[in-house]
């Protein structure tokens, strides 16, 4: 039965396979080398004392220290070799994995963006999407190529032994290399994996205690619950303690050890009792001890593979998820110039996979011609930014319709839409290059003039003039720090780079102070007036030269409070 | 190598350098053990040849096993334990500081910045204590094991072959540490461009739904890419380079160790200074001297990430408290009946420009006062004071008679109650949420105040009323009724003195309506509201403008 995650990671990893495989050939050359040079290293010693002593030797692989030295030395230089391009291809496979499996996830969550941000705790989604990739491209690169010869080397092994000496010892063997390689690492098995989840739990709820105690810091110093805290902490740690304190791991270490000594002392006593060629004994002994080496990745790979498959499920379930809102057959194009907006009877509630949320619009009408400038007011919490999300077509109405220049958003494609209509909003990301790159993301050439004219409208032309590196300046975490004003205007003046005939404002003038805002409105005005304007807003400035204002509360439009509102923004 | 610095800073070091020590004790024990068995092994195999009896062999290598088994299971077990308990001690430490620092001290602003905490204090901590604890002891001792296996081939053979080896010994820590430096370059630069790409990854990730809507997603994927091809590319060609040091300290390993044991062994055997069984003990041996080559590709994984976090743990206990410096001394002129009595006081966050200068402030028991000013004009952290999150310098603020001080610093805090723009919920149920501030509080005063911030009803009707699951997990809360829920908690504690950090400014209509009419029922208690809106101002006592640093009397 084909598993679709297991399907699905070959796909994705398929040009990794071959180095994959060139890793693998590699480390099998050099655990050859490695049984090779230990029995080359004892048969010829054992040979050349049986020789000395006087005993009869079926024949000497070596006769002289000179040859010896030579061989040795060639077989240390070709296991270095192989170990080197062993780790060599191991290293490529990493990074290759790791950069398919994030372009992959990449593409896969753009067709979903717009939904998945509304979504509770998504961010914590993405980050750990970020960490089980990076768990999968070490079990790729670092794990799969010796969990291989840990099973192909004591087979070829025992094969050898069989081949070269007695059965009975290959049999005896393989036994103990199952005992030692199967056997073992199920010791307390069913109690084991059942700590081992309990552990995951246990952590799981110190993560959540440490982040509560990050988060909310300010209320526990102001409350004085620091010592609660740090008791309750204390306890989750105790509960990881004592699960990790079995004792089975002990156990593990210490018997996997003995059974690999015993059976190198059984197998040279009864090699020895049945009168073997002494030459042949040593052999079957070092080839013996270097099987039971390759067995050693066995038991990190045991522990590693089901958490490695369920970060691969993760994934997997986030890169196949279907594309939302759905892809259009037949996508209806918008009409020209300055678009109109609907929002028809419409209700809506953001989905979310753990609980039931309260609606975030209900029963919304409002209807906005091309070209006005329209005001929603509102508080936070009262449906205006879902309004707007939802005439970019981030989302499908759970009920009701979005039209846009009277057409059904259902009927068309959101990349369309996307080249007419533009979004600010205080989410519009700054990223961390320079100011010319994220004004021209997504455009192509701009020539600067064009570049300083919508700075310009922004109000923000002169402060770009005085940074260091003017449009040049590196914006984002390790470059100049902008204000939340500044930023917020330079999204705009990248959004009017877009002439769009719908602009869609969500609280632009949040980090503005009013003056500021006032001469950003009037300019938009001016240089947009064929523009539709709908900007959100819980202040009450630049609602009397609004062409329409819409107020909302807690998802419902309340056209009584609409007097009020303006009553208050003459004053 | 050694020991990371001993920092007496940490207390538990003492505790933790004493299981290093049993460590590589047991380390030590495993390999005597194990060379006794080789010894045993070589007597065994050659038996035929010395025409000896099995039974000596079988009788030493049985008891090497025997030995070298127990001593593993004492190790395994002893680091089991103090790995776990390492851990817990350090995030208690850790955990103390960034109380200690407080919310103001601790953390950036940027809400990635306590993320990367909680991932210190979790994933750092584990990977810490995993390399301190789990592996650095266990590979000293394989480091020093060489001379073990040379005493017992010393004694139990043959001297010279012994002090031959020993020459070839020295080999170890010159490769080693060749690969330390050499590793650690590019491991820094392969670090460090791994770090970059993957935050450019994140970065692209969490600006998707800008670039949809500017329509750049493809252009973004293309550069996400042609990144990462480079950086590949880069990369790999320094690690081609430098890898070639493992391959000089592979072969050196196979070459000092067990061909020139084999070498040896031949060499003193056609001289006729040991035996068969000697020559084979020999050949042995050698394999046991290349144990710590095993333990190098560990070192640099774990070790690396290890010793990574345990410098940024050092970097956070090392960051000063926010002591502020010296002269607390009685301050005249402060009065001690008021709340709040300040007088000339003057604040600069460290490296920075003053943000509060020469203000004088007057609050009596019972009085209710609110302070206007635009966003960075200074407010939040003139009620970070009150609250007692900062410290000024000099002697200039007095809360309830008592100045503020380092040592004064919980008094304070406990002494009034801090409603923040952003409210946490934790993680538990919403009658152990509001009872932050008063453990001690019964549910008819959680209802109480549930009722003043109008949510009580909404309790009513929760799934399990008062031990319904709230915070990230739970029931969803929107940002109104977290506000009237932190309010509700402010009052529960019962504090005197209730600080309010704009408290409607993000709230939905009713919620203003409500929260404005709570607080104007508090009447018992002096309350100091900051906003920036100038419609938000309910009728009260006083009306203060925060201007150029300092407070200026203003007329409604």
């Amino acid at each position: 039965m084909k598993d679709p995650v297991v399907t699905w990671l070959l796909r994705v990893s398929r040009p990794v396979l071959r180095p994959l495989g060139a890793a693998v050939l590699f480390r099998h050359l050099d655990q050859i080398c490695a049984v090779a040079l230990l029995s080359i290293c004892a048969a010829a010693v054992t040979g050349i004392a049986a020789r000395f002593a006087g005993a009869t030797v079926s024949h000497l692989l070596v006769t002289s220290m000179t040859e010896l030295v030579v061989v040795l030395v060639i077989l240390s230089a070709a296991k270095g070799l192989f170990r080197y391009l062993e780790q060599f291809c191991g290293h490529l496979v990493a990074f290759k994995a790791l950069e398919l499996l994030r372009i992959e996830l990449y593409q896969t969550l753009v067709p979903q963006a717009t939904v998945i941000r509304r979504q509770r705790g998504s961010g914590d989604v993405l980050v750990r999407a970020t960490k089980d990739i990076d768990r999968i491209e070490v079990f790729f690169a670092h794990t799969f190529p010796p969990a291989t010869t840990a099973v192909t080397i004591p087979i070829a092994g025992v094969g050898a032994i069989a081949a070269a000496g007695d059965w009975r010892i290959a049999a005896f063997v393989a036994m103990m290399l199952l005992l030692s390689g199967m056997l073992i690492p199920r010791i307390g098995g069913r109690r084991q994996r059942i700590t081992a989840e309990q552990i995951a739990r246990v952590r799981g709820r110190l993560a959540q205690h440490v982040t509560d105690s990050v988060q909310g810091i300010t209320e526990v110093t102001g409350y004085g619950h620091v010592p609660d805290r740090l008791a309750a902490m204390e306890h989750i740690d105790e509960q990881i303690i004592s699960l990790s304190t079995s004792g089975v791991a002990a156990w593990r270490d210490s018997l996997r050890l003995g059974i690999q000594q015993l059976t190198l002392i059984m197998t040279a006593w009864l090699g020895t009792t049945s009168h073997l060629d002494p030459v042949l004994v040593a052999v079957i002994t070092a080839i013996s001890w270097r099987c039971f080496d390759a067995t050693a990745p066995l038991v990190g790979f045991a522990d590693e593979l089901p958490t490695t498959m369920a970060a691969a499920a993760r994934v997997h379930a986030l890169a196949t998820a279907p594309a939302h809102p759905p892809a259009v057959a037949d996508p209806l194009p918008l009409p020209l110039g300055a678009l109109s907006v609907h929002w028809q009877q419409l209700s809506h509630t953001h989905s979310s996979r753990t609980v039931t949320r309260e609606p975030a619009l209900v029963d919304v009408d409002i209807e906005i011609p091309g070209g006005e400038h329209a005001c929603l007011v509102g508080t936070s919490g009262s449906g205006k930014s879902t309004l707007l999300e939802l005439a970019l077509r981030f989302d499908d109405p759970s009920n009701g319709q979005v039209i846009v220049g009277g057409v059904d958003l259902r009927r068309t494609n959101p990349a369309d839409l996307h080249t007419r209509a533009q979004l600010v909003s205080q989410s519009s990301f700054l990223f961390n290059t320079g100011i010319r790159d994220n004004l021209t993301l997504g455009l192509g050439y701009v020539p600067d003039s064009r570049l300083w004219e919508v700075l310009e409208i922004a109000s923000i032309a002169d402060e770009v003039r005085e940074l260091p590196h003017g449009l040049d300046t590196r914006i984002g975490e390790h470059a100049t720090t902008l204000s939340g004003g500044q930023r917020q205007r330079i999204a705009l003046a990248r959004a009017l780079l877009h002439s769009p005939d719908l602009l869609l404002l969500d609280e632009f003038t949040a980090h503005l102070d009013p003056d500021l805002a006032d001469r950003v409105r009037n300019n938009l005005r001016c240089a947009l007036p064929d523009t539709t304007i709908i900007e959100a807003t819980h202040t009450m400035r630049g609602l009397a030269d609004a062409d329409r204002v819409i107020v909302l509360e807690r998802g419902h439009v309340r056209p009584d409070l609409v007097e009020d509102f303006l009553r208050r923004a003459e004053q | 190598m050694i020991p990371g610095r001993h920092r007496e800073r940490r207390p538990e070091q003492r505790a933790a350098t004493r299981v290093v020590q049993v460590q590589v004790t047991a380390r030590l024990l495993t390999t005597f053990g194990l060379a006794v068995t080789m010894v045993g092994l070589g007597r065994l195999i050659t038996a035929t040849i010395t025409q000896q009896q099995v039974t000596q062999p079988v009788a030493m290598s049985l008891t090497g096993v025997g030995l070298a088994m127990v001593t593993t299971w004492f190790s395994s077990w002893v680091t089991g334990r103090a790995v776990a308990n390492h851990q817990a001690s350090i995030r208690q430490l850790a955990l103390i500081k960034l109380f200690d620092l407080g919310p103001v001290g601790s953390l950036d602003d940027e809400p990635d910045g306590s993320g990367a905490m909680v991932s210190l204090l979790t994933d750092g901590i584990e990977r810490l204590s995993k390399w301190e604890q789990g592996f650095r002891g266990p590979m000293l001792g394989a480091m020093v094991s060489p001379i073990v296996v040379l005493g017992v081939l010393a004694v139990a053979i043959d001297p010279l072959s012994a002090l031959v080896l020993a020459c070839c010994v020295p080999f170890i820590p010159l490769t080693v540490g060749g690969f330390q430096r050499a590793f650690r370059k590019v491991s820094g630069e392969s670090r460090r461009a791994k770090a970059h790409l993957a935050s450019r990854f994140m970065e692209a990730i969490q600006g998707l739904v800008t670039l949809t809507v500017l329509g750049a997603t493809a252009v973004m994927g293309q550069r996400l890419a042609e990144a990462g091809e480079r950086n590949r590319r880069h990369t790999m060609s320094l690690l081609a380079r430098n890898q070639l040091v493992l391959l000089v300290a592979d072969l050196a390993f196979s070459l000092f160790m067990v061909s020139a044991s084999g070498a040896i062994a031949w060499w003193r055997l056609l001289t006729g200074q040991i035996d068969a069984g000697g020559a084979l003990g020999i050949v042995l041996l050698g394999v046991l001297l290349c144990a710590p080559m095993e333990m190098i590709g560990g070192f640099f994984y774990i070790g690396m990430s290890g010793r990574a976090a345990s410098r940024r743990i050092d970097a956070l206990l090392d960051i000063p408290s926010t002591s502020g410096t010296t002269a607390i001394g009685e301050s005249t002129g402060l009065a001690d009946q008021s709340m709040i009595a300040i007088r000339g006081l003057n604040f600069a966050y460290p490296g920075r420009s003053p943000v509060l200068i020469d203000l004088d402030l007057d609050v009596p028991r019972g009085h209710r006062i609110t302070i206007l000013g635009a966003s960075g004009s200074g407010k939040s952290t003139l009620l970070s004071l009150l609250a007692g999150d900062l410290v000024p310098d000099d002697a200039s603020l007095k809360i309830n008679g008592v100045l503020l001080a380092p040592k004064t610093r919980d008094l304070i805090r406990s002494t009034s109650a801090l409603v923040n723009q952003h409210t946490w919920l934790f993680r538990t149920c919403l009658a152990e949420n509001l009872r932050v501030g008063a453990p001690k509080a019964d549910d008819r005063e959680l209802w109480d105040a549930l009722d003043a911030v109008g949510l009580a009803d909404w309790a009513r009707r929760l799934p399990a009323g008062l031990d319904t699951q709230v915070g990230e997990q739970g029931v969803a809360v929107s940002g109104g009724q977290a506000q009237r829920l932190s309010l509700a908690r402010a009052i529960v504690s019962g504090r005197q003195l209730l600080l309010l950090d704009e408290p409607t400014s993000q709230v939905d209509l009713e919620s203003e309506r409500v929260i404005m009419e709570a607080i104007n029922s508090l009447t018992d208690r002096t309350i100091v509201m900051t906003t920036h809106r100038a419609t938000a101002i309910r009728p009260a006592d006083r009306l203060l403008t925060m201007v150029d640093g300092h407070l200026e009397e203003t007329h409604q």
